[in-house]
């Protein structure tokens, strides 16, 4: 909704970006796991820990989202009621990166190497890996949207710790003189 | 409790000044209100809790409107139209823009008689007969820069001589925005005065500088001993009664099950939205008007941004980085155009843009950066963040226009979909009249002129042509009579003897402003009547 400055990936906004996701076409991968293949809590938890350092690398450019806590903060969205409306597509997406990971032959998403994790989050967003039971692109954005939220959140909610990215981008709560200095 | 003389139903800027005013005339007055109670205390910047997780909202899962783009398809569950369910309605989280309608925005039936499909109405009274209550709503919330001239306008950004030199070369108005922030403060009314942090719209003011309900109506109301409040207390049904009087009103409160409250009066001031939804609950036979749930406007929107890059700009502006004060910029106020572009554009006025600094929540801010220009993540995504914070400042034109009404935006129940109590949910059926591209061009094309005559580069358009649902009337509109209109000019629904209706349903149309000022204004002259009418001794 116009006007309003609340969301933009977490919106209906954000399905613009989702060209790649049309529904007559077939899914490039079947990612319905038999049930006793699904990854379990810790693969998932694992491989979005890992993935939300892949959005927000520590790259020498200001801290990543390691430096920040974003990890534990997404990890935490999973159990925050006030953020039910995410979970569904956090776990279907960690599952689905796990077991893209367990694919390649590599034992978690952590194991894989950098490019190769940035390859499955790229496919996902062009559309070349199409799951069956989420949007490709629409995980990637909502993960990118929670990262984002734990990169700059106020730290008392477990993100940006000791206010890194706050710092680094030179952003004051109080917005009061020189902030952007 | 005793039945209380008046109940008003929402508590936001159609329902506090009429629960004020009538409890200074005297009555009890019930406020039933859907949400929680917060105060100055409980506003933090957790842009978290307050902006991204719908804290000012319901859950679409419990209670949902419905959406679709036209009748025939089928609508789909949204948050969409709400606009605040706490006691304050709009006004707590809102940006306070404050401006007056134009007298032209009082005869949009007149204006528009050539306009094909319009269902436009008259204000059924002079639009010189609001003046008075323009003045008293201006001076008792503290609009700052405003017309009736007490307190000096928000303190502007150096950057706003910018605004105001392109305007010029453009040949376009441009003056500080009128606001319901104070500049000066109110220690008697435990205000202080804005502290410019930035962060008006979408958050609780904690200084209560910015004239939201709570501090000002509601606490006036309070102050008489005559107010009672009730929160998080819904109204679900109106009692109809004899001879078009309203006997009471069905409210469901937390925890507490349904109670009938009877009263003599009864204000419907819950939002264009759901004053009409709880009008069509109710029941047929409750009005004699024909028009409950239509004409429904939401004020039209377009969005601009442009960008002042920090190199370019170090020596022109040296505060350019500088958060604050507030840039504050109305550019065309009240759409007004020159007679050459009206001609080109076939219009007589075009839309209000107003210039501000990109908001500063930063993880919206971040997400702006992630998708503008493409989507990108990993490195690519924190070179943006870091250009987008520290190498110059955004730009955003936000244009307010006039919405055509028609017959084909409207408001009704949803056959299918209900709310936790199991009530029919409202249906929005909404899309833009013709007319409306071409307003939206203007304000565009006036934008695009201006930001890039103040030198911003990378000058886009985010929104071409939108609507604000939170700007929204229309579905219980003042007009002639019950045929086109559902309240009479004292505000009164047309076929009842005691049932009002003060929020912005009532407003025909979406002005050239925003028009929350325009409201309150509204629901001032309602109570003043209502309370004329019910003090006035009995005849012998
Ligand atoms: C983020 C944001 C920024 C804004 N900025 C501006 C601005 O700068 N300038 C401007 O002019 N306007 C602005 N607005 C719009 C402004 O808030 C509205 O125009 C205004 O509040 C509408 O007044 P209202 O009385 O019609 O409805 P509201 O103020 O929303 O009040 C309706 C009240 O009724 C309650 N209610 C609804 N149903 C029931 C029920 N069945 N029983 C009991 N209570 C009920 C709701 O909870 C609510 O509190 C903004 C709005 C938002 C959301």
């Amino acid at each position: 909704m116009p006007f309003d400055r609340r969301r933009v990936l977490l919106s209906g906004a954000a399905t613009l970006l989702a060209p790649a996701c049309k529904k007559e076409e077939k899914p490039a991968v079947d990612d319905a796991p038999p049930p006793d293949q699904a990854s379990g809590r810790k693969g998932v938890e694992v491989a979005l820990v890992s993935a939300a350092r892949r959005i927000l690398p520590s790259d020498g450019n200001g801290p990543g989202a390691q430096e920040a806590g974003v990890g534990a903060y997404v990890v935490g969205l999973l159990d925050d009621p006030a953020a039910a409306q995410l979970k569904s597509i956090l776990m279907k997406g960690g599952d689905f990166l796990h077991r893209a990971a367990k694919n390649r032959g590599a034992k978690t998403f952590a194991d894989l190497d950098a490019a190769a994790q940035d390859q499955v989050l790229q496919d996902l967003l062009d559309g070349k890996m199409r799951p069956n039971r989420f949007s490709g692109p629409r995980f990637v954005q909502v993960l990118t949207a929670v990262c984002l939220e734990g990169y700059l959140c106020d730290p008392r909610r477990g993100g940006n710790k000791d206010k890194v990215a706050w710092t680094w981008l030179g952003y004051d709560p109080k917005g009061r003189g020189a902030v952007y200095e | 409790m005793n039945d209380p003389d008046v109940i008003v139903i929402g508590s936001g800027a159609g329902g506090a000044p009429v629960a004020a005013r009538l409890c200074e005339a005297g009555a009890t007055v019930l406020v039933v209100e859907k949400g929680p109670f917060y105060k100055k205390a409980d506003f933090d910047r957790d842009e978290v809790e307050w902006v991204r997780r719908d804290k000012f909202i319901p859950h679409v899962r419990k209670d949902p409107h419905t959406r679709r783009n036209d009748e025939g398809l089928r609508a789909v569950p949204t948050a969409d139209g709400w606009i605040s369910c706490v006691v304050g309605g709009g006004t707590v989280h809102m940006g306070g823009y404050f401006l007056r309608a134009a007298p032209e925005d009082a005869v949009q039936a007149t204006r528009f008689q050539t306009v094909q499909a319009a269902t436009a109405e008259d204000w059924p009274f002079a639009y010189d007969a609001l003046t008075r209550f323009y003045d008293q709503a201006e001076q008792e919330l503290g609009v700052s820069g405003a017309p009736s001239g007490k307190d000096p306008a928000i303190v502007s950004h150096e950057v706003a001589g910018l605004v105001d030199a392109a305007a010029k070369t453009v040949g376009v108005s441009s003056a500080p925005t009128p606001r319901a922030i104070l500049t000066v403060p109110r220690p008697d009314e435990d205000r202080a005065a804005c502290a410019y942090h930035a962060l008006c719209g979408s958050y609780g003011c904690p200084n209560d500088a910015k004239g939201a309900m709570g501090p000002t109506y509601i606490r006036r109301a309070e102050r008489t001993g005559k107010l009672i409040l009730w929160t998080e207390a819904m109204a679900t049904r109106l009692v109809k009664g004899d001879k078009g009087r309203i006997e009471g009103v069905v409210v469901k409160r937390k925890g507490q099950g349904e109670t009938t409250v009877k009263a003599k009066v009864v204000v419907l001031a819950a939002g264009a939205i759901e004053s009409a939804r709880l009008l069509l609950l109710s029941g047929p036979g409750l009005t004699t008007s024909t028009q409950v749930g239509k004409n429904l406007w939401f004020s039209l929107f377009t969005e601009v941004v442009g960008r002042l890059p920090r190199a370019a700009f170090a020596e022109k502006v040296p505060a350019l980085m500088a958060g604050s004060p507030f840039l504050n910029r109305t550019v065309m106020a009240h759409g007004a155009m020159s007679d050459k572009d009206q001609a080109a554009h076939r219009l007589d006025r075009a839309g209000s843009l107003h210039f501000g600094f990109v908001h500063d929540n930063p993880i919206h801010r971040a997400e702006r950066a992630a998708v503008d220009g493409g989507f990108v993540f990993g490195s690519k995504l924190k070179e943006r963040l870091h250009t987008h914070f520290r190498e110059g400042r955004h730009i955003v034109v936000e244009g307010f226009g006039e919405a055509v009404p028609h017959k084909g935006s409207y408001i009704d129940l949803d056959p299918r979909v209900k709310d936790r109590h199991g009530l029919k949910a409202a249906r929005i059926t909404h899309f833009h009249h013709p007319r409306d591209q071409r307003v939206a061009q203007v304000m565009r094309e006036t934008s695009q002129k201006v930001l890039t005559e103040m030198g911003c580069t990378e000058v886009k358009t985010t929104v071409g042509l939108g609507e604000t649902t939170s700007l929204q009337g229309g579905t219980c509109r003042m007009g002639k009579g019950p045929e086109t209109a559902v309240v009479d000019e004292t505000g009164q629904v047309f076929g009842t003897t005691n049932l009002y209706v003060t929020c912005g349903g009532a407003l025909p149309s979406s002005l050239n402003v925003p028009p929350t000022l325009t409201i309150i204004a509204n629901a001032l002259r309602v109570a003043e009547g209502i309370a004329k009418a019910r003090t006035r001794p009995a005849k012998p």
